[in-house]
């Protein structure tokens, strides 16, 4: 009869320990009146992009330990230049893995099995402002994306909304490190926002590093760099 | 004396005709050297553009390359 028990806690166990939760997020771009003004190729671009940013579909499972974030959008009516465009106005370049504090994060512009290797954010500031997002109470954490171009420097703003009823420090788009999952996110105009939350998912992934081209930060900005002839 | 008048007429066609190719070979390359030109000016210019405005390098990268191959596309049709 012991024996029985055992067996059934040991396989219920294993049933909890596979099971993951998967978060569906939507984006929304917002419009910034003067960005791109000077180049009307690039602000019609940009103009699509916020029309077609209600098509895209991410999906974030979580693991114990690990998370992997990926495009599941169906984009067939577009154009490989409006879907490149587009990805890059919402600032995603390509699935995204998390192992502790570690991120993966593909080019789909490089190609070639190519990631880049990064810490994940720490620089949060925790506030006490909060909101309910389907039905889960969420606190508001900011930061700031400080970009770097010539003498020019921009921090724009980041603010995260994460809830600590579910205990996993992951969110969408590499942004992560918070004592609770990131249900919503907005870096400048972009806003990522769960639309769709499953516990007890059964969906999975495997983080093979092994398989993959590992470049770190420099290594990664040379490449670009190489890559735009400079 | 027939065999030789013949042998020199397709020599001479042959001529032509392998000339001919070669300047449409060289007209064909030609066109292409001009689009990939003028579509590169649009995608660094784009992405200066975009650095300027404060976006990132990878996400500058993936746009300006995004009008690259549009403006290829809008060129090979114009130029053919």
């Amino acid at each position: 009869m012991k024996k029985i028990i055992c067996l059934l806690l040991f396989s219920l166990n294993l049933t909890f320990s596979q099971n993951s939760t998967t978060v569906y997020y939507k984006v929304k771009i917002e419009d910034e009146k003067d960005l791109f003004s000077t180049n009307a190729t690039l602000r019609s671009f940009f103009e699509k992009a916020i029309k077609n940013s209600t098509l895209l579909d991410f999906k974030l499972i979580c693991k114990e330990e690990s998370s992997r974030f990926y495009d599941t959008s169906n984009l067939l009516d577009l154009d490989f230049t409006h879907k490149q465009t587009l990805f890059s106005f919402s600032s995603y370049s390509g699935e995204i893995y998390q192992k502790g504090d570690t991120l993966y994060s593909y080019s789909n512009l490089l190609g070639n099995n190519i990631f880049l290797k990064k810490g994940i954010k720490s620089d949060w500031s925790l506030q006490n402002e909060t909101k309910e997002i389907n039905g889960f109470l969420c606190y508001k954490a900011s930061s700031i994306n400080k970009i770097v171009y010539g003498e020019k420097v921009f921090n724009h703003p980041v603010v995260a909304w994460y809830c600590p009823t579910l205990p996993y420090n992951f969110g969408p788009n590499g942004y992560s490190g918070l004592p609770g999952l990131i249900l919503e996110l907005q870096v400048r105009n972009v806003v990522y926002g769960a639309s769709k939350i499953e516990l007890n998912s059964t969906e999975t992934f495997k983080i093979e590093t092994n398989k993959m081209k590992i470049l770190n930060e420099k290594e990664f900005e040379e490449a670009l760099n190489k890559l735009n002839d400079f | 004396m027939k065999k030789v008048f013949f042998s020199a007429i397709a020599l001479v066609a042959f001529s032509f005709a392998r000339m001919a190719n070669e300047i449409e070979e060289k007209k064909v390359e030609v066109e292409k050297v001009e689009v990939q030109t003028d579509c590169r000016v649009e995608r660094l210019r784009a992405y200066s553009e975009m650095r300027i405005a404060g976006i990132g390098p990878a996400d500058a990268s993936g746009t300006s390359y995004g009008i690259y191959f549009a403006s290829l596309n809008t060129q090979t049709i114009v130029a053919f």
